[in-house]
């Protein structure tokens, strides 16, 4: 039933809900990658997964969520090694559902350009737009893309922070449907907060969206960092719905890429390069269910 | 059709310094003035990563792009990249152009080059009245006002003589852009008119 | 007496409460409440605030209102002394509460049309997109009517709460797919609002209005 997808998102890992969501003894049925899913937790405690059709897929949980592959796993989960400091906090900001792309949604996160336009006053301000050069990088080792050296000057950069700030970036792409950023910690300048945005492709131009923040914040409350994560990406999804078209375009040519967009365009190299044509303009034919793209 | 003027709205509806998104024969556009009152249509795309421009905004002679800020000039040139201010954008740098018109009142685009003609003359004594959306294609539409290959109908309905310009918008909707003629008919009794006309073409025209 | 918003940032019906205190320029404290993911709504704390488990909840003193349209009214007789935002003059008042319970009614499923698209919200409207497009409709026309009387606003050539009660639904209708094209006036309307002094946006009022 999966052997239509190809191995490069049919093998990775991909977000399936937040632990939270699936309490001892819930089952509950989710779509990934146009296909039915049931994931289920049992008495004990224990996740289990399986397509709709029976045969069982390999789940995980960590980092506040449940994942899945419905492949052959090509590699472990990927390691958030923040994860393991226990002074952090973590929040997980739940699904939102967005008809577009989730490498659509992984490339705008990415990007730093938007923040003046998008997250007016909070990420960005109209009089400083400009965004330095950065240095991007495959890793091959990991496989992964990242985005380096990357700064921005904020207003407000966090839940926490009430003033503002030249922020420093890390971008790291860690599959073709999750990305994180590791970003100056308004508390502490010598570490990072951690927020990442994991992506559930439900169809080629549908996609849930589940962020969670990692940080060493110990003023805002918890539902004050949700909400404000939640601010952010509410703003993100107007332009998310209002790309054209919904899928991603692989094609060099089909849009205007700028300095500005090195990120992006490393990480259509790197989708290119491992056949991700799920989700993608160019996989279009290959995949059902993408009516209504214009 | 396609290549020939199609009204897509009522000039008082666009007024300087907005954007507006019209869809026209299934395409995506944007219909915008400048500060000073240019009126263009472009298409809502926006070169850079696809956003649609009818979500950004004027500012002076310039549409602004909203999710980088890209300005882009009346004659469809990028003006601007904010993320990087030194660089001049390339002449090559467009956003697609199409021929938009007024007359009497009324906006008309054209899919094509734009035609020769101008578009069709409304009489010197209408009013707008409103614009009307309708849930049935523009050929069942026409069908129902007896328009035939018309874009513009002149219908009496209770007593009113309503100008009524069709716009096809995709495949199952399409718009009325409404005007009155007498400069003594009570537009708002004149509405209501409109809009019972508008009930009768959806009830008839709804597929069983 | 201070006032108090039990709030979510995504509310549109915090929302109509927040345009209601920016516009009447009256400070407040929010409490941020976790309604998604949380689902905070539905715990006794709350409850006993909002027994239907609706927010946001107006706290002022002893007063603990938890219907939006309680809320809107109270702000407008208590705290608009020129009494425009809810006129007195009984014609303009029952024009005004007129559009409010339209807002607040036919409306509303606007607000379930996007609390599906968001977060997949079940809701009792068995249709919410198809509700949710006719009662543009008629918000529609209703302006369209206005507008030909020379009237800006819905009940009359001022705002009143009845504008800030029916704006969220237009003006978030972009996160349920709706981008307004067809509907001229509304489009209009909702720029002369964003213009009022007060005037507060929220993510997913898109820039454009
Ligand atoms: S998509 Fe328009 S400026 Fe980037
Ligand atoms: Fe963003």
């Amino acid at each position: 039933m999966t052997r239509d997808l190809e191995p490069a998102v049919r093998d990775a890992w991909h977000v399936l809900c937040r632990s939270a969501d699936l309490a001892p003894g819930a089952a509950t049925r989710l779509r990934l990658l146009s296909r039915d899913v049931e994931v289920a937790r049992n008495a004990a405690g224990t996740v289990s997964a399986r397509l709709l059709d029976g045969e069982a897929v390999a789940t995980r949980e960590a980092y506040g969520h449940v994942f899945a592959c419905l492949g052959t796993p090509a590699a472990p989960l990927f390691d958030i090694a923040e994860f393991a400091e226990d002074d952090r906090r973590l929040a997980t900001c739940g699904a939102v559902r967005v008809r577009a792309s989730g490498l659509r949604l992984v490339e705008n996160f990415l990007d730093m350009a938007h923040f003046p336009f998008v997250h007016t006053d909070l990420l960005g301000v109209e009089e400083r737009p400009e965004v330095p050069r950065y240095d991007i990088e495959i890793r091959r080792d990991v496989d992964e893309v990242w985005a380096t050296n990357c700064r921005f000057w904020q207003p407000r950069a966090a839940a926490s922070s009430a003033e503002g700030q030249m922020s420093e970036y890390l971008y790291r792409v860690a599959g073709p449907f999750a990305v994180m950023l590791y970003k100056t910690c308004p508390a502490d300048p010598s570490r990072f907060d951690v927020i990442g945005l994991l992506i559930r492709p439900a169809e080629p131009d549908l996609s849930y969206a589940y962020a969670f923040v990692l940080v060493l914040d110990e003023a805002s409350s918890e539902t004050a960092i949700v909400h404000f994560q939640q601010t952010i990406f509410l703003q993100d999804r107007i332009v998310l719905e209002n790309q054209r078209p919904r899928l991603l375009p692989l094609a060099p040519n089909a849009e205007t890429p700028t300095r500005a967009d090195m990120s992006s365009v490393a990480y259509r190299r790197w989708l290119k390069e491992k056949g991700v044509r799920y989700g993608t303009v160019e996989g279009l034919a290959g995949h059902g269910e993408a009516e209504g793209v214009p | 059709m396609r290549g020939g003027w199609c009204p897509i709205g009522l000039s008082q509806d666009l007024p300087a310094g907005i954007a507006a998104p019209v869809i026209l024969d299934g395409r995506e556009l944007v219909a915008w003035r400048t500060g000073e009152g240019v009126l263009r249509l472009f298409e809502d795309r926006c070169p850079h990563r696809g956003m649609r421009l009818s979500f950004g905004f004027v500012r002076g002679d310039a549409l602004v792009c909203l999710y980088h800020g890209w300005r882009w000039g009346a004659d469809g040139g990028c003006r601007a990249i904010p993320a990087h201010p030194e660089l001049t954008p390339p002449k090559s740098l467009v956003v697609p152009r199409f021929a938009v018109r007024e007359a009497g009142g009324l906006v008309w685009a054209a899919l094509g080059d734009g035609p020769d003609d101008p578009p069709p003359e409304t009489p010197a004594d209408v009013r707008p009245l409103a614009t009307l959306a309708i849930d049935l294609p523009a050929d069942v539409v026409s069908a129902a006002l007896g328009a035939g290959e018309e874009r513009l109908v002149e219908k009496e309905e209770a007593g009113f003589a309503l100008l009524l310009a069709i716009q096809p918008v995709d495949a199952r909707r399409s718009s009325l852009h409404v005007l009155l003629r007498g400069a003594d008919a009570s537009p708002l009794a004149a509405l209501d008119a409109a809009e019972a006309l508008r009930m009768r073409i959806e009830r008839e025209g709804a597929p069983a | 007496m201070s006032l108090v918003l039990h709030d979510w940032e995504l509310s549109a019906d915090a929302y109509r409460a927040r345009l209601a205190l920016g516009m009447l320029d009256l400070p407040y404290t929010k409490v941020p409440v976790d309604v998604v993911p949380g689902r905070e709504t539905d715990t006794p704390a709350f409850r006993a605030l909002s027994p239907t488990g609706a927010m946001p909840v107006l706290v002022e003193g002893d007063l603990v209102l938890s219907e939006i349209g309680a809320i809107l009214i109270h702000l407008a007789e208590r705290h608009d002394p020129a009494g425009t935002w809810l006129p007195r003059e009984p014609a303009r008042r029952a024009r005004c509460l007129d559009r409010l319970l339209f807002a607040l009614g036919s409306l509303r499923a606007c607000d379930a049309a996007r609390d599906a698209a968001l977060f997949e919200t079940p809701s009792r409207i068995a249709d919410p997109l198809a509700e949710a497009r006719a009662a543009l409709r008629v918000l529609e026309s209703l302006l369209a009517r206005r507008a030909l009387a020379g009237e800006a606003f819905l009940a009359g050539e001022e705002p009143t709460i009845a504008d800030l009660a029916a704006f969220p639904a237009a003006a978030l209708a972009v996160d349920w797919g709706e981008d307004l094209a067809l509907l001229p006036k509304t489009r209009l309307w909702t720029r002369r609002v964003r213009a009022l002094p007060g005037f507060t946006t929220m993510p997913g009022v898109p820039e454009f209005l």
